[in-house]
């Protein structure tokens, strides 16, 4: 054998080796990424979080008039953003039945009790018309109380054949955790 | 005569007519009748009774149950009287608020609610806006108190204002008892500092609940800086190293918080170090040139009295 043929051989196999390698090493690393970009915590690092705020027909304020202290404009667009995705959350837990991101939104005993409640796929939940009343705000602007009076919200289920809409008036404690507002209790008060 | 009768029996026939015609096109609708206990605590058991009017048995009636962000749905079947019951074991109703019962039978729904109210104190986290505040009644910091029953409720502690105090120790021994704002769900409280330095321990103790924390009340800020050299007179040989040592005391005596830096001024140049229970200590050659030099340490706005130091190439006396 000469030795530009062996030469051409090695290059053949290098090449056969080679592409194939590159290609699943490509899809690994493609597929590490997206996992990172559809399981991680969305407020982590490798997924970034946006302030998105709530249109005023899903959550408004209606009072910041404060015990503790008064809140400043950032303050108030983080509650009322992680508030509402809070049960944007909830409502996706229960279209998806997968509650792995609910403990971005809640935490604590709040958490407890949602992952308790068992969101399913076999109901979908819509919520609405959240009006915000925020009744303590802690010095630091980590904690804070806050009532939503007379939201909206519907449960339905084609599997059990139901279908039921209520209002409700809700009391929360929000802690702000790692940067991020987290609803951590919460009562509710069904209406008829 | 004749007519008079024939009327009033023409009239009776007619409302006999028409009260059967409208007993038969309108068979009333059962309606249902929910009973509950108007409240309960929160995790007890408790039973619902079913009623329905028309007294049909064997008649199914599906039933959802409410209770904060958790729902149930049971489908309960009339016995003898058109009466159900559905016992709804311990455990089950654990979410404080008010909850809703949800019946329906053919078109007809009906709701009820329940108030579900929040057991004894079992849990509580205590928090602080601040891990450290200064001593001497300067500053403040504020104590937040999360209680919440066993099943995670938040407490409401209104109208128990004797009960849900904070039990704080001051450094110095003194001891108060600092009644909490009540919101629901959160208590809290200014505390303002007391006393020197030290630890500042916090406990608060409600029914079965308890929580303690810990703030460091620290020293202020250098008001005295002492400093001292040695040694005063130092040969200009280049053996021996200069040893300048600072004590910084706030106004009340108390040594500085570790790690205040003290800066130190020899002549034209300067050195930093920081302090360790008030002292700070800097090792530095002597100058080379022989005379009388000024020193001077200083901490944030105090200065300590100016030093001299001798630097010869003789004798020290």
């Amino acid at each position: 054998m000469s030795k530009n043929r062996a030469k051409f051989i090695l290059f053949i196999t290098a090449l056969l080796i080679g592409i194939p390698a590159s290609l699943i090493g490509f899809l690994m690393l493609n597929s590490f990424i997206a996992a990172f970009n559809s399981g991680a915590d969305p407020a982590s690092i490798f997924r970034g979080h946006r302030l998105i705020l709530p249109t005023e027909d899903q959550a408004q304020w209606m009072s910041t008039d404060a015990a503790g202290t008064q809140p400043n404009q950032n303050t108030l667009e983080n509650l009322i953003s992680a508030y509402w995705f809070g049960w944007e959350a909830l409502a996706r837990a229960y279209q998806t039945g997968d509650s792995a991101n609910l403990p971005t939104y809640w935490a604590g005993a709040a958490l407890d009790q949602v992952q308790a409640a068992g969101p399913s796929s076999s109901m979908s939940f819509v919520h609405n018309r959240h009006r915000l009343y925020l009744r303590f705000l802690s010095e630091d602007m980590t904690v804070a109380v806050m009532d939503d009076v007379g939201f909206h919200f519907q449960y339905s289920s084609i599997q059990q054949g139901v279908e039921f809409t209520l209002s409700a008036n809700a009391t929360l404690v929000l802690t702000l955790d790692n940067g991020f507002w987290r609803i951590r209790e919460y009562t509710i008060d069904l209406m008829r | 005569m004749t007519w008079m009768r024939r009327f009033i029996l023409l009239s009776i026939v007619l409302l006999c007519v028409v009260l059967s015609a409208r007993a038969q096109t309108s068979t009333p609708s059962p309606s249902i009748v929910l009973d509950a206990p108007d409240t309960i605590g929160a995790g007890e058991a408790w039973s619902l009774y079913v009623n329905l009017t028309s007294g049909e048995a064997g008649m199914s009636i599906p039933i959802v149950l409410l209770n904060g962000l958790s729902q149930t749905m049971q489908t309960v079947i009339t016995g003898t009287g058109g009466i159900a019951r559905w016992d709804i074991p311990a455990g089950m109703t654990t979410q404080s608020g008010r909850s809703m019962i949800i019946a329906r039978y053919g078109d007809v729904e009906v709701r009820r609610t329940i108030r579900v109210r929040a057991g004894q104190a079992a849990q509580a986290d205590l928090l602080t806006t601040t891990n450290s505040m200064t001593a001497y009644g300067d500053s403040r910091a504020m104590l937040i108190g999360l209680i919440r029953d066993a099943y995670g409720n938040p407490m409401d502690l209104r109208g128990r204002d004797n009960e849900a105090l904070l039990d704080i120790r001051f450094p110095n021994g003194d001891k108060r008892a600092l009644p909490l704002t009540s919101e629901i769900g959160l208590a809290w409280a200014w505390v303002d500092s007391l006393g020197g330095p030290g630890r500042v321990r916090v406990q608060f103790s409600l029914d079965q609940a308890t929580a303690a924390i810990e703030i460091q009340q620290m020293p202020g800020t250098a008001r005295t800086v002492t400093l001292t050299l040695s040694p005063p007179c130092i040969l200009n040989d280049g053996r021996d190293l200069l040893r300048l040592t600072t004590d910084s005391v706030d106004e009340h005596g108390n040594s500085v918080v570790d790690g205040t830096l003290v800066g130190f001024t020899l002549g034209t140049g300067e050195g930093y170090a920081s302090t360790t229970d008030g002292r700070a200590v800097l090792t530095i050659p002597p100058p080379a040139m022989i005379g009388l030099y000024r020193l001077v340490a200083w901490s944030g706005d105090a200065a300590s009295v100016p030093v001299w130091l001798q630097v010869t190439d003789e004798t020290c006396s």
